[in-house]
């Protein structure tokens, strides 16, 4: 059982924050963090967000998860030498290969 | 599970990237690791439960996360992996041979163990969880929680001896 002394870990302050943790166990986490003076680890958090956010952007990160979804994954002890993980353009992607001035 | 993945990023990105600095301590990895997370979510998204993407997101993270520390420990340059050796031996390795003994105890340690063992003895060990919030977050009994980590504790001497 958590004491009200126990830092509240980041694991469920990132819970907390996205309002996924039951009404009980929120109320809990909040006394605590109130309880420490730590209420400024929730706003920290959106700060965090929006910082993260701006240094990566959406743009830059989906294009590339986008990719190495279509890639099959590589099994680091056994490579695949079909595999085309590393590779770029993807020959089995089904976007075109950009057109090089 | 419908996944849009800009607008998952966007709500939940920021979330997976601390949880891969926090584990790998290495920003360009962790970069790296966050956009595998979101692969792994993207390829399961049809046997996911979206009830709680955050959760699932941290789990995903620190599975990939782990997962790559293991693999790199497999490599000759043994890298500093001061996060697993706290789920071991709870203190600070001294130096690479430490370290280097500390990764193939690790290895012993969870080898044949479920996956999810590794996620609980990070959640319990290096995250702080107790053993309630730890049994909530994975959906395990507390007890069962507790046979997990004393089975881990009563595999260490005889890891140790062999490592």
């Amino acid at each position: 059982m958590a004491r009200a002394t126990d830092k509240v870990p980041d694991w469920l302050l990132e819970r907390l924050s996205a309002g996924e943790l039951a009404h009980a166990q929120a109320t809990e986490l909040r006394q605590r963090l109130r309880a420490q003076g730590e209420e400024y680890r929730l706003s920290a958090l959106s700060a965090s967000d929006a910082e993260i956010l701006s240094a990566l952007p959406p743009g830059r990160i989906v294009p590339e998860i986008e990719r190495r979804v279509l890639c099959p994954p590589i099994v680091p002890d056994r490579p695949d030498p079909t595999a085309c993980g590393p590779c770029w353009p993807c020959p089995r992607s089904r976007r075109a290969p950009p057109a090089w001035p | 599970m419908a996944v849009d993945i800009e607008s998952f990023y966007r709500s939940h990105g920021p979330m997976v990237l601390r949880r891969c600095r926090r584990l790998l301590r290495d920003e360009a990895k962790a970069v790296d690791a966050m956009h595998d997370v979101f692969v792994e979510i993207l390829r399961r998204k049809d046997s996911l439960d979206a009830s709680s993407p955050a959760g699932l997101l941290l789990t995903t993270a620190t599975h990939v996360c782990l997962n790559r520390l293991r693999s790199e420990r497999r490599k000759p340059e043994d890298r500093d992996d001061e996060m697993l050796f706290h789920i071991g031996r709870h203190g600070k390795p001294t130096n690479a041979e430490s370290r280097t003994l500390a990764g193939r105890i690790l290895d012993r340690l969870f080898s044949g163990q479920p996956e999810s063992t590794r996620l609980i003895a990070v959640l319990h060990y290096v995250d702080r969880l107790t053993l309630e919030e730890v049994a909530s977050e994975v959906g395990l009994s507390v007890s069962g929680i507790r046979k997990r980590l004393r089975t881990l504790k009563e595999r260490l001497p005889a890891v140790t001896g062999e490592a």
